[in-house]
């Protein structure tokens, strides 16, 4: 993703262009305009004369708005800068343009306006991968209409183009004889509409966003959502910036995934995510729990509904597993991909645990957890049976869809992440470490909900028995005694996978670390070679396969920083938490708030700025949730019973921080800290 | 027998979904084979199933072809997959739809590797 790129978005349908407005799409560039995965628009360039035109100034109103001041011409030189063009554009049901033209002039002027249209209707699987199309494409121009169709046995998209007042249509566009009075305006109105016409899939998926379709009725509900949070006061006004930017992008990402009625869970990330991930919807649910917790209800719902029936290879399902990607376009309808859904993935499922009894623990919300009783059961026997694919206690994964399944199924999911010390890559399957840790919480947890909600001591006991064992089994398998930490991962012979990285910090937030090696993991966790001044790398600067901006190899994830930052507090390490959410929301200044997926893991005396990975996405759901669970982290904001425990821990140079009306099952509270933690960062 | 009458004859015998418990709903299926639709409404009762010919409005419609059924429940298609292609039509609580999958064939997949060894012998 270039800067220079502007994309807004609604739901599940979004628009790229270039800072002009206009849309140039090649078969792998990633502009256009998108719905369900599929590309409605690919072409959208407007001239006056013949000519294209230079941007002056583009404004990103909200995520779904932007506007586009223009003068025709293009270079150093504007052939006619008497002449001023205004495009504003909101995206809702496709999207919605007005083009206005301001003559500056002491005299009329007449000229041509063009747009020009063009439809691939490229899944973005196509997009990706640069494939081509096995259907029929058809244009059709009707009563002042453009409309581009595509079809493939029963599959059919239309792209429908108008305008207010008409234009003359040709199969290539639109055009429009313009006359302005001096120091007057001319005006069009065009709708870009994107439909599925088979019978039954209109109600079906909707094309849904929060606020209706007009602008304004947007507008209101964003105020509304960002009002409902809890209000941040605070002394440091980068800090109060970077909050509001959080949750006015969570807002942006909110995605109601077609089953969920109205109801919305966080998609993963734009461009290319703009879907129902398990791992990323389940993350940012339980980052944003203190803030927007219904999140949390749509999600755990949602991929509920979903869970795996079946053994089916295509799809990596299994019975009780929890999916890990769904998508829309064709090439899942006609099953050339399996993501409809698709389930590999290692660690969607004993995080849906996790995040069912973190729910319930904030929410009091009961009723779900005893509506999801089967389920939750039924992903729980995943984790003992289909998960343990060599029979050795622990989860593991390796695909079975060997064309287009995904071989990592942890959230490291790179070619090169998971490796030895020395750089060597391990065989398949693959036990990573955090996926025991996680395994090993969501049977905790799921022992509470059995014995507090399904009426089922046994179980309970059993699970807590079973929990004990598997925490008393990690110690003595995972711990690497040369280095004194949890090794990555085994391999398929049970022998420890020994680099050094992030993971074991997930491993103190699921509570599976031996109290008495806590101190030793914080203590690495904070050392020179995982830490660098500005968060923990993925992967210690002294392995083999360690590169600053190598993807899971060395760069610094926000995400990975905010649950290791709970960790870090959950073992009572009051001080190094606080000294990692200093680092990160310090380099989310440097972003404008807006944390992106991943930055460099170059050491921050080095750089004094962090270094943004070259294609990272953004905003991202989990990047984006980050900050807010940091929130949580320096105030310490804890559930027992029925109360909320606040126990801050908030850097010196944050000052004073006051979360106020935090909601939770016990109505609303107020959590205050002051900066008293001396963090010693280098500056 | 056509898969849609053996379909019909399945549900009608089974009585209970354990997979359904949480779900009281009626679900309207209408299949067309040789140009002619065959309507069924079932009722789930907290996972009790009862199978009826009444014309009467349901929670959710879902229509396709018999060929169409067959797959579905046999697990060569996905709900997904066959509504994002024109397959399967739906009209009502998309919610239910999901949920009717479960009503499907639960057996694996023709060609799907068999069961871990670990999980007959790990589950509880």
């Amino acid at each position: 993703m270039t800067e220079s790129l502007v994309r807004i978005l609604d739901g599940n349908t979004f628009v790229v262009s270039d800072r002009r407005g206009d849309i140039e799409a090649s078969a792998t560039d990633p502009s256009g305009l998108f719905a369900w995965d599929t590309r409605f628009l690919s072409r959208w360039v407007l001239t006056v004369d013949g000519q294209r035109l230079t941007a002056l100034s583009t404004d990103d109103l909200n995520y779904f708005e932007a506007r586009f001041f223009l003068v025709p011409g293009t270079g150093t030189v504007y052939v006619n800068a008497t002449l001023t063009v205004i495009r504003q554009r909101a995206v809702g049901d496709g999207f919605r343009e007005s083009i206005t033209l301001l003559n500056h002039e002491q005299k009329p002027v007449d000229v041509t306006v063009r747009i020009d249209v063009a439809c691939d209707f490229a899944d973005l699987f196509e997009v990706k991968d640069a494939l081509p199309k096995q259907g029929a494409f058809d244009t059709r121009v009707a009563d002042g209409t453009l409309v581009m169709a595509y079809d493939r046995d029963t599959f059919h998209r239309t792209t429908t183009i108008s305008a207010t007042p008409p234009g003359r249509v040709d199969e290539r566009g639109l055009e429009f004889d313009v006359h302005i009075e001096p120091h007057d305006s001319w005006a069009v109105e065009l709708s870009v509409t994107p439909a599925l016409v088979h019978p039954g899939a209109p109600t079906f998926l909707r094309a849904a966003g929060a606020g209706g379709d007009s602008p304004r009725g947007r507008l209101e509900e964003l105020d509304a959502w960002v009002a409902s949070a809890p209000r941040l006061v605070t002394d440091s006004d980068q800090l109060a910036a970077t909050y509001r930017r959080s949750l006015v992008d969570l807002a942006a990402l909110r995605f109601s995934p077609a089953i969920a009625g109205t109801r919305s869970l966080p998609a993963a990330g734009l461009p290319w995510f703009m879907t129902m991930f398990g791992r990323d919807s389940i993350f940012t649910s339980l980052q944003a729990l203190p803030f927007a917790p219904e999140l949390a209800a749509t999600t755990l719902r949602v991929l509920g509904d979903w869970q795996g029936s079946r053994v089916d290879d295509f799809r990596d399902e299994d019975p009780g597993r929890i999916l890990h990607e769904m998508r829309y376009g064709e090439l899942t309808a006609f099953q050339e991909r399996p993501h409809s859904p698709y389930y590999g993935s290692a660690d969607s499922t004993p995080l849906w645990l996790v995040l069912l009894d973190e729910y319930e623990q904030w929410t009091g919300d009961s009723d779900l957890v005893r509506e999801f009783e089967p389920e939750a059961r039924a992903a729980l026997r995943w984790i003992d049976t289909y998960a343990d694919l060599q029979g050795n206690g622990y989860i593991s994964y390796r695909r079975r869809n060997e064309e287009t399944g995904l071989e990592n199924q942890c959230w490291k999911d790179s070619w090169d992440s998971i490796a030895y010390r020395d750089g060597r890559l391990p065989g398949f399957p693959r036990a990573t470490c955090e996926l025991q840790g996680y395994a090993y919480d969501a049977k905790v947890r799921a022992a509470r909900l059995a014995r507090k909600f399904w009426d089922d001591p046994g179980y309970a006991d059993e699970l807590e028995r079973q929990a004990a064992d598997l925490k008393a089994r990690f110690d003595r398998d995972f711990w690497v005694e040369e280095g004194e930490y949890y090794a990555l991962a085994l391999d398929a012979d049970g022998t420890q996978v020994d680099a050094l990285s992030s993971n074991i910090g997930h491993l103190l937030w699921s509570g599976i670390v031996d109290d008495a090696k806590a101190p030793t993991i914080a203590a690495h966790l904070l050392g020179p070679s995982l830490f660098s001044g500005w968060g923990i790398r993925t992967l210690a600067d002294d392995q083999a396969r360690y590169n600053p901006i190598g993807y899971h190899v060395g760069t610094v994830w926000p995400f990975d920083n905010s649950f290791i930052a709970w960790g870090l507090r959950r073992y009572g390490f009051k001080a190094e938490a606080a000294r990692v959410a200093d680092g990160i929301l310090d380099a989310a200044a440097f972003f404008e708030g807006r944390l992106p997926e991943a930055f460099g893991g170059y050491e921050r005396s080095l750089t004094k700025y962090p270094v943004q990975y070259p294609t990272a996405c953004s905003p991202q759901a989990w990047s984006t949730g980050a900050p807010l669970l940091l929130l949580r982290t320096m105030l310490g904001l804890e559930t027992i019973d029925n109360h909320l425990i606040v126990d801050p821990g908030v850097p010196v140079q944050l000052g004073r921080i006051e979360l106020l009306d935090i909601p939770g099952r016990w109505g609303k509270i107020d959590a205050f800290g002051r900066g008293l933690v001396d963090v010693d960062h280098p500056r | 027998m056509s898969t849609t009458t053996e379909f019909f004859e399945q549900l009608g015998r089974k009585g209970h979904e354990a997979l359904l418990q949480r779900v009281s709903a009626s679900i309207r299926f209408e299949i067309t084979e040789d140009g002619h639709t065959v309507g069924r409404v079932l009722t789930i009762d907290h996972g009790d199933l009862r199978l009826s010919a009444n014309d009467g409005p349901a929670d959710a419609t879902l229509s396709c072809s018999g060929t169409e059924l067959d797959d579905l429940v046999t697990g060569r298609t996905s709900a997904m997959s066959s509504l994002l292609r024109g397959g399967l039509a739906v009209q009502g609580d998309p919610e239910l739809v999901v949920l009717a999958q479960r009503l499907f064939s639960q057996a694996p997949l023709a060609g799907s590797t068999p069961h871990p060894p670990t999980a007959e012998k790990r589950s509880p």
